[in-house]
């Protein structure tokens, strides 16, 4: 029963600090996607002029955005009824709730919002701004991403340690 | 406000309409215009900022829709407007055969040049549009033309494919501004034929010239309602004098749209 319990513990504490640090390195390809997107939408508005709807088109239909869904959405919506409203709802349904933090969901959002109000210079600017936000949060992930690996390596170690002095 | 042949109507807040703007009838809030005005710009301002500087967005189908606000200057001219404060949207209408008559007298005359005038909505982008169909369609031999479609308002083009009927052999340059459209269209499209809608100054005047001299047909059209008003403009006198243009349309007015008043020669002009 002991050895039983020993292992489930060193079992559970492994699962938890792969788990976490799991969502953390996925969070972290979000945000830079999110950084590329921004970039991408730039690019499109200062070279092309394209509309918002194309733009969501060609985003969606390119491979470099797979964990942003909600790109699929935002692409198939009628943007008639307000393309503000239609973003907002498409992040809202985006797959892996838990990869985008609040922080994400509301900078995605704000982002949105802000989104074909403006001439090119001011769009560019727009999206100067958000790629320095969305580099602030990569960063910090980062950060958090690298300390939960040594954690990871850490918490390992010292379940296989009680694991043996269960065993002894 | 909805103006059309019947004369203006007020929307009240039941949706029905009224003759008199009386208390039902809906008042337009800020937030209404503002809607509306990111609506008619697809939510993307950026796309339309160069229309937006003229003072009017088309929209898909070849409608326009004008805007009042407040113009935003810098050292270049208008660069934005704020504040805006109403749209006057127009509905764009493709009426086929209503230039049957006039292609019939062009092409009786050996197709020359021509210019059409007359007053606002008195159909002159209409009867253009109609006329590109008639000569670069079967009726015309399918003639090369080329149609300098600078407000999207003849072709209504949406993602490259005309909305309207043009005419097989009809090339589409959406967006360009005149007088850089016409000296390229001459340069690399070979025309027989170049359709501009409402001419503006002298220097667009001058590019048509310089086509005239290429042995191009033009086919244009300006806002002038009178005799006076055409002889007052120097663009008109600029391409009289080229002796290129035999003939001017002169249509009707706005109760009467696409129907020609008179037809008047460069003789009968003093010119």
């Amino acid at each position: 029963m002991r050895l039983a319990g020993g292992f489930l513990l060193a079992a559970s504490a492994v699962f938890c600090g792969f788990y976490m640090s799991d969502i953390v390195e996925k969070r972290c390809r979000v945000l830079n996607e999110c950084i590329s997107l921004v970039r991408y939408i730039s690019s499109l508005i200062e070279y092309s002029d394209e509309p918002i709807k194309k733009i969501m088109q060609k985003a969606a239909s390119s491979n470099e955005y797979k964990m942003l869904t909600f790109l699929n959405f935002t692409a198939d919506a009628d943007i008639s009824q307000g393309f503000e409203k239609v973003w907002s709802e498409s992040i809202d349904m985006n797959n892996g709730k838990l990869l985008f933090s609040p922080k994400i969901n509301e900078l995605l959002k704000s982002f949105g919002n802000k989104l074909g109000k403006t001439d090119s210079a001011g769009q560019k600017e727009l999206c100067n701004y958000y790629i320095k936000q969305f580099e602030i949060l990569f960063s910090a992930s980062n950060e958090k991403r690298k300390e939960q690996k040594r954690l990871c390596r850490v918490s390992g170690c010292a379940a296989a340690l009680i694991f043996l002095v269960f065993v002894i | 406000m909805v103006s059309g042949l019947y004369g203006d109507v007020f929307v009240c807040e039941n949706s029905r309409i009224s003759f008199i703007p009386d208390s039902s009838v809906y008042t337009v809030t800020i937030n209404d215009i503002e809607e509306c005005f990111h609506c008619v710009c697809s939510y993307s301002v950026h796309t339309y900022q160069n229309s937006i500087r003229k003072g009017y967005v088309t929209l898909s189908g070849g409608h326009r829709a004008g805007i009042a606000g407040t113009a935003v200057c810098d050292e270049k001219g208008v660069s934005s407007i704020r504040d805006i404060s109403s749209i006057n949207i127009r509905i764009s209408r493709e009426f086929i055969g209503c230039a049957d008559s006039l292609f019939n007298r062009i092409k009786l005359n050996g197709m020359k040049s021509l210019i059409i005038a007359g007053p606002p909505s008195s159909g002159k982008t209409t009867v253009l549009r109609d006329l590109a169909r008639l000569i670069a369609g079967e009726e015309g031999g399918f003639q090369k033309t080329v149609i300098i479609d600078e407000r999207e308002e003849i072709a209504a083009c949406s993602n490259g494919l005309p909305g309207n009927d043009i005419g097989i052999s009809s090339d589409v340059l959406t967006g360009y501004p005149k007088k850089e459209s016409i000296l390229q269209a001459v340069r690399t499209m070979a025309p027989e034929n170049i359709i501009i809608d409402e001419i503006g100054n002298v220097d667009e005047a001058a590019a048509i010239e310089e086509g005239l001299n290429t042995g191009v047909n033009f086919f244009l059209s300006v806002h002038a309602s009178q005799k006076n008003e055409l002889l007052r403009r120097p663009q008109i006198k600029k391409l009289l004098n080229t002796g290129a243009f035999k003939n001017i349309v002169l249509l009707s007015d706005r109760k009467n749209p696409s129907q020609i008043s008179a037809v008047l020669s460069a003789d009968e002009l003093g010119l």
